[in-house]
């Protein structure tokens, strides 16, 4: 099904570039995404993926080019909008709300998802607890996907490494994403505990119907479960398509290991 | 021994108060850090707002505090749109010297409008007798002080924590740009911060002016300034942190008033302040900031 990319994209990438001054960290990168595909994003460092990333989401307004989001323009959105329209992701160095508990941490990403006003909460109406309700039993839901519903009042700084990467999966899916950005998901993991987050990878592709771009060094993980990947140097793109054959691309070996 | 009880009570009712002004600073430099030094200034606009509504033969007294509610909240949001929201990515320096211009703004205007005599200000619990509990005789805007204080402190932490708006605003404190991907609007947060805090203002207006019956455009100054000197005892950025800070000030200016000298009283609040930054910085509630190098 990898060979399939004919079938309706939820990510297209066009001419994408953004300039620093008068570095161009990323330059005309051109990308497309099918629905429920999980795809990769790779290159060494400095290369701009994290920044590709930056511009997905709003972080960065891209200097040019445009982001089409399942048919919607979302280029230089800001970014509670662009996550409104469908786009969450994880962080290279974990960003969770580290004072707050587990399951808070979950809460804060259904923000937008379960609506009552500032004077309902203040005044305890009863909308306040039916969304608090479900805003609970949801986030539940969530944390006992992914291993954690007996550490949810716990501190997000207190729960070991391993499941900070899993809490921030969690809450980026509770902000209900088409696309979900993955920033070095397995940075500082040891083989084991990569080989048991790329069952969770494609767990959540399949289980919550996602489409999956991922940024990542381990080669393992990326041949393991990315479908196809796409390889930035310098900010510019080096090769594209499915992931063994562009792996075994004399230009990606250069660029990787030198000559 | 009664007297110092009496002394206790005072102070607990006056730092009650300035734990509802140091509420406003450290809300706001949580979320926005930067520290607002017009808040003291929204006390006095509180003030005059209820003393004007007061003035006029038909308006009771609750409405004339809803009324300084309304206003000082609407004066904090707006201020934050004009003044501070423009400056969000500007170094510190520049959103501390507007805030002080603010300061200076809404002081002249009520100069201007007020004159700078101080007009005596009518209790919003006027005529009520003190009330005696075991032999201790308090105020009847004291035991007031005291009780709304600590039903507001209780909302507020029950807000904070237990509602969708509450998680947001902590959240955008932690950290921003982690808050905006996850789709909270964090412009509308810090307003909401802001209408917060100007409303505990307007609040602790109301029961600052019964209690010392004056009001002139100076009147925020003093409190705001010692709130601030609270929420940092505190610890800065902290919720509870504001409350005990203001609480421990409070008995402390009124002790050291009764016991070492009244004129002193606020040269010893400042000591305080400093005795705090030398030897805890971070104040009571501080958590240690470790800076990534």
């Amino acid at each position: 099904m990898s060979e399939n990319t004919s079938k309706t994209p939820m990510l297209e990438v066009r001419q994408l570039s953004i300039s620093f001054g008068g570095l161009k960290a990323v330059d005309g990168l051109n990308m497309t995404i099918g629905k429920g595909q999980l795809y990769g994003l790779i290159g060494p460092n400095g290369a701009g993926k994290t920044t590709v990333f930056n511009m997905l989401t709003g972080v960065y307004k891209p200097t040019s080019g445009s982001i089409i989001l399942d048919g919607e323009n979302i280029t230089g959105k800001p970014p509670a909008q662009i996550n409104c329209c469908g786009v969450a992701r994880t962080f290279q160095n974990i960003r969770l709300f580290s004072n707050m508990s587990v399951l808070d941490n979950v809460k804060v990403g259904l923000h937008n998802r379960m609506k009552y006003s500032v004077i309902e909460g203040a005044l305890r109406l009863p909308r306040y607890f039916k969304a608090e309700r479900e805003m609970n039993s949801r986030a539940e839901e969530l944390l006992k996907v992914f291993g954690l519903e007996g550490e949810k009042e716990q501190l997000a700084s207190n729960l070991p490494y391993g499941k900070q990467r899993k809490l921030e999966i969690a809450r980026a899916l509770a902000t209900d994403p088409k696309l979900l950005l993955l920033d070095e998901p397995a940075a500082g993991m040891n083989p084991n505990e990569t080989a048991s987050l790329m069952d969770t990878i494609r767990f959540v592709r399949d289980n919550f119907d996602m489409t999956i771009l991922l940024i990542e060094h381990d080669m393992k993980l990326v041949s393991g479960i990315c479908e196809e990947i796409t390889v930035l140097n310098f900010g510019q793109e080096l090769a594209q398509g499915v992931t063994s054959e562009v792996l075994q691309n004399p230009a990606v070996v250069t660029a990787y290991l030198g000559e | 021994m009664m007297s110092f009880i009496t002394y206790l009570v005072n102070g607990i009712s006056l730092g009650s108060i300035y734990a509802l002004i140091a509420l406003g600073y450290t809300m706001v430099y949580g979320i926005a850090k930067m520290l607002n030094f017009a808040h003291g200034d929204i006390i006095m606009v509180g003030g005059f707002t209820i003393f004007t509504a007061m003035s006029t033969a038909w308006c009771p007294v609750w409405l004339s505090v809803i009324i300084g509610i309304i206003v000082c909240t609407v004066l904090g949001v707006l201020v934050e749109k004009v003044a501070y929201k423009p400056l969000r990515n500007a170094p510190p320096l520049a959103v501390l010297i507007t805030a002080i211009g603010v300061s200076y703004l809404l002081q002249n205007v009520a100069l201007l409008i007020f004159g700078s005599a101080a007009q005596s200000f009518t209790s919003i619990v006027k005529n009520v007798a003190p009330v005696t509990i075991g032999g201790v005789t308090v105020s009847m805007e004291t035991v007031i002080s005291i009780i709304v204080s600590v039903v507001i402190m209780i909302c507020l932490t029950f807000f904070i924590n237990k509602t969708k708006a509450g998680k947001a605003m902590l959240a955008v404190a932690e950290d921003k740009g982690a808050a905006e991907l996850m789709g909270i609007n964090v412009n509308s947060t810090i307003s909401l911060t802001f209408a917060i805090g100007s409303a505990l203002a307007a609040v602790a207006s109301a029961l600052l002016c019964s209690s010392y019956p004056q009001i002139s455009p100076y009147t925020g100054s003093m409190p705001g300034i010692k709130a601030f000197v609270a929420a940092v005892f505190g610890g800065i950025g902290s919720i509870p942190g504001a409350m005990i800070g203001g609480i421990l000030l409070g008995i402390i200016e009124n002790l050291s008033k009764a016991y070492i000298s009244s004129q002193l009283s606020d040269a010893i609040v400042f000591l305080v302040l400093i005795v705090v930054l030398i030897v805890k910085p971070t104040g009571i509630m501080g958590k240690k900031i470790n800076e990534k190098v």
